[in-house]
């Protein structure tokens, strides 16, 4: 039973990252690439957390996956701002639609 | 830190070396070779985290914000997903200038990471009191999006909200 719904969350978790991927391909400029990696790869790494969690039905696991996912979820965000600012006041034009 | 504060700074600091230390040890699995890497880095931790700050942190409000955050990043997550898989013409993507309210360091670095985690919007840069945002969709009201996060920060750090 948990293990089915473990499986679930893990290939929802896969799914978003793969989107993430396609956004950071697909997306025309730094900036719109930066969304989809913090916010679909940061969303996919906490359904495959919770999945392996559900997986190995183990409470110091369970807290060890979600220390990591919040640890994960930090520097990405960190980052991201990091990446985004230095852009800015390298002069990096957001692309704008037609 | 107070001249006065001898006591209660030392039961602080214990306080974080224990916190810290549960960290290291639920990550490292209790192997007592990783307090190799472990010691230096709670070490290193407290020296980089010395700073201390004016006006405390309501714990109370943290499940409440924890919650939202929560739904935020499921909401941005899967916004995110769709216009990656999605048409071009999804994107409407430009930088939004937003006046900050809030003064408090602690509440504005806070701001700038959860922003960027909720749907829609990226902190590109502060420039003193402004925010620079990078929003995917301009036809959404990101400046209420952020004036709503800016309220929700604002409970948890109080007393720096009301200054």
């Amino acid at each position: 039973m948990f293990d089915a719904l473990g499986l679930i969350f893990a290939a929802a978790g896969v799914a978003l990252f793969v989107a993430g991927t396609a956004g950071l391909l697909r997306f025309p400029d730094l900036y719109t690439r930066l969304h989809a990696l913090t916010k679909a790869d940061t969303l996919g790494l906490g359904l495959v957390c919770v999945g392996a969690a559900l997986h190995w039905g183990d409470p110091l696991i369970a807290l060890k996956l979600g220390l990591i996912w919040l640890l994960v979820m930090a520097s990405s965000t960190v980052l991201a701002h990091l990446i985004a600012r230095a852009a800015r006041r390298d002069g990096v034009r957001p692309w704008e639609a037609e | 830190m107070g001249v006065a504060a001898g006591a209660p700074a030392w039961s602080g600091l214990a306080v974080r070396v224990l916190a810290l230390a549960a960290l290291w040890a639920v990550m490292g699995g209790g192997s007592l070779g990783s307090w190799v890497v472990g010691a230096p880095a709670i070490a290193l931790a407290l020296y980089l985290s010395r700073r201390r700050f004016s006006g405390g942190v309501c714990w109370r409000a943290l499940p409440g914000f924890a919650g939202f955050m929560l739904r935020e990043m499921v909401l941005g997550g899967a916004q995110a997903a769709l216009i990656a898989l999605g048409p071009r013409r999804l994107l409407r993507p430009g930088l939004v200038r937003f006046d900050l309210r809030l003064r408090g360091e602690r509440a504005r670095v806070l701001m700038i990471d959860c922003t960027s985690l909720t749907p829609g919007t990226l902190s590109a840069d502060l420039e003193g009191d402004v925010l620079w945002v990078h929003a995917l969709d301009l036809g959404r009201p990101v400046s209420a999006g952020c004036r709503r996060m800016e309220r929700r920060i604002a409970t948890l750090f109080p007393e720096e909200a009301k200054a």
